[in-house]
């Protein structure tokens, strides 16, 4: 029975992280129609900021968040600008030709800057733990997890709160339409990059803590922030919830069952048949044209 | 290379039946690499092959045609049908496995697996392309991607590929010179085939039916063209020339393991050929492969990979950003008078359609 709370609590924490990665990748591409291939060597490149900002000058990953989420937000802002929207007025497929090569230029300069050796980002709270009721909870997963609830609340309170929110969805929904009623809509993708960027930096702070990272692993968290985009679909913070809580609680499961080699496998055999299964569902994206 | 009657898709926005007819026809015709060029640098490249004694230098262009052969074979879907495919890694693994586990267990040489290695990749490549090919531009780009890294890893824990420790297939039975002209020819001959195969693929039926497809699907379905069978078998045939490939390479490496083998960045040098040279005509991807693949080997050969991924990642930016078409549709707009659609890029803007380009096809018609 305790093993089985334990399951479940490690995987709603991890799901509440994972669901950060997803996030940055659902908003890009429920307003820009994008798939941002970018998405996991941004989350590596924010582990190791955040660990370059540990190891240099002792700055906690918490904090760290709070230098990564403008540095990111302006950088992705930025690729956007220069390189993104003019490809993607021709076709999304175009644009994600332009984020592939981003990927491989970013993976090439991070392995560069910082080579492909393993870091992990050895926090003082990584080895302790909090026991309620028999469940061991690890601090790093705790405290990361609530970094996640907050910035989920603030992107969920910023699209469905404010006016800015409204125009950004409103861009998602029909762009010819919101650009008809006097929505920017050309700032609106500068502005949905920037998030996206962001979250995914900030995101890779708290995995960085969690998990040993390479330069290398960025596929994984690709493929990761997939699942909890094909899982939970496109409506936005909530439903990334749905697909980041089913892909946490599922990996902490087939860790305790199966044997560890075979876990991948499954995850990436279960990403392509959600992908078969779901895809048309995703493909509403793109409006049939006849 | 017949279409069906522009009439019938002018019911609902005229011209664009002609359109696709014109594209057609433009396609496999007036190359801006002659035919003498060709002949002359397949002649060139055969006669430095038989009498080269620097067997560092054949190496390099026994890559850089394997390259053309992999890029030529994914054009048929990628270039012509509009879908990005990230699989060829996928397919020419499952061929190079193929042959170590049939050349091993029938005791032939891996060479003579070919056949079988090319039928396991397209069998493997329909069983795929079947479901996944009902998925849309992105979608479809990322369950290639997928299922390399899945197949990858299923390699690594499988008993039959003896996991992550690989697999050792018979040495070829000639002088270490021989045996690098036999594949520098193997992959001569196989990339001038696969050239000319895709070229006249270009200017058939089914070649039409694929740029349909890639102008707009829901148009070429209800003008009658099967559009799950068309993606498919294109599909398929690349998988089929990335199986065979990897099986030949296999023979040459004669030791196979699942990184190496699966490596992604053989999807992504294919990708960034097509891009560069342009994929929409057979020269596209023939000059895309010469130019990447000669840069990243001749010039990058002696740094890690690193700098190679940065320069190709960099060259799929740079192309795909500014140069719409790639070399060829470059070329193209430089040699055409201004403001001809079919020069450049042959993407239809999403959301320009209709109106002004109706405009254009009637002046041009008029």
């Amino acid at each position: 029975m305790t093993v089985t709370l334990q399951v479940v609590v490690t995987g709603i924490l991890l799901g509440l992280i994972y669901t950060l990665i997803g996030a940055g990748l659902t908003i890009v591409l429920g307003v820009l129609r994008i798939v941002n291939l970018a998405q996991g060597i941004l989350v590596i490149i924010g582990s190791f900021v955040a660990f370059d900002l540990f190891t240099q000058w002792g700055i906690d990953p918490v904090l760290a968040v709070l230098i990564i989420i403008p540095v990111f937000f302006a950088a992705g802002a930025l690729a956007e600008r220069v390189l993104i929207r003019v490809p993607a007025r021709e076709s999304p497929d175009r644009a994600m030709l332009v984020l592939f090569g981003l990927l491989i230029v970013a993976e090439a300069a991070a392995t560069l800057a910082w080579t492909s050796d393993s870091r992990s980002i050895a926090v003082g709270y990584a080895n302790q733990s909090l026991t309620v009721g028999g469940v061991v909870i690890p601090t790093d997963y705790l405290v990361m997890a609530g970094v996640a609830v907050v910035l989920l609340g603030l992107t969920e309170f910023l699209l469905y709160r404010t006016l800015l929110g409204k125009a950004l969805r409103a861009v998602g929904q029909d762009r010819q339409s919101a650009e008809i009623l006097g929505i920017d809509s050309a700032a609106m993708a500068t502005l949905v990059f920037g998030l996206g960027t962001a979250l995914a930096g900030a995101a890779g702070a708290a995995l960085g803590v969690l998990f040993p990272f390479s330069t290398q692993l960025d596929t994984q968290w690709l493929a990761y922030s997939f699942i909890v985009v094909l899982i939970g679909g496109l409506g936005g913070i909530r439903s990334s919830l749905v697909g980041g809580l089913a892909l946490g609680l599922g990996q902490s499961v087939f860790s305790q069952l199966l044997p560890l080699d075979i876990v991948p496998v499954v995850v990436y055999g279960m990403l392509a048949a959600a992908l078969v299964i779901r895809g048309g569902g995703l493909g509403q994206a793109r409006m049939r044209r006849i | 290379m017949r279409m069906p009657a522009p009439g019938i898709a002018g019911i609902g926005r005229a011209g664009e039946g002609m359109r696709l007819l014109r594209l057609a026809r433009e396609r496999g015709a007036r190359p801006p690499v002659g035919w003498g060029a060709f002949a002359a640098g397949v002649v060139a490249l055969g006669l430095f092959g038989a009498t080269t004694t620097q067997l560092g230098t054949l190496r390099i262009w026994t890559i850089v045609l394997m390259y053309v052969v992999l890029t030529e074979a994914w054009t048929v879907l990628g270039g012509y049908g509009g879908y990005l495919n990230f699989g060829m890694a996928m397919f020419f693994g499952i061929g190079a496995y193929t042959t170590a586990i049939v050349s091993g267990h029938a005791g032939i040489p891996p060479l003579a697996a070919l056949p079988a290695a090319g039928a396991v990749a397209a069998i493997l490549g329909v069983g795929i392309g079947i479901p996944s090919l009902r998925l849309r531009g992105a979608y479809f780009a990322i369950v290639t991607f997928v299922l390399t890294l899945a197949i990858e890893q299923l390699v690594s824990v499988l008993g039959v590929t003896n996991g992550a420790l690989g697999l050792y297939l018979k040495p070829p039975a000639l002088g270490l010179r021989a045996g690098d002209q036999l594949f520098f020819f193997i992959f001569l001959g196989g990339a001038v085939a696969v050239t000319l195969g895709v070229r006249q693929i270009g200017r058939s039926r089914f070649g039409s039916s694929l740029v349909a497809i890639r102008e707009d699907e829901d148009a070429a379905e209800i003008l009658g063209v099967p559009t799950t069978r068309v993606k498919t078998a294109a599909f398929a045939f690349a998988a089929c020339v990335a199986g065979m490939t990897g099986c030949v390479y296999a023979a040459q490496l004669y030791y196979i393991e699942p990184v190496s083998t699966f490596d992604f960045s053989l999807s992504l040098n294919v990708v960034v050929a097509a891009i560069v040279g342009g994929s929409q005509i057979w020269v596209g991807p023939l000059l895309g492969a010469l130019v990447t693949q000669l840069l990243s080997q001749e010039f990058l050969s002696s740094t890690h990979g690193v700098e190679g991924n940065l320069m190709l990642g960099a060259l799929l930016v740079i192309f795909a950003r500014f140069v719409p078409g790639g070399i060829v549709g470059f070329a193209r707009r430089r040699r055409r008078t201004p403001g001809d659609e079919t020069a450049g890029t042959a993407v239809v803007p999403d959301r320009v359609e209709g109106v002004g380009e109706d405009a254009a096809s009637s002046a041009k018609a008029g």
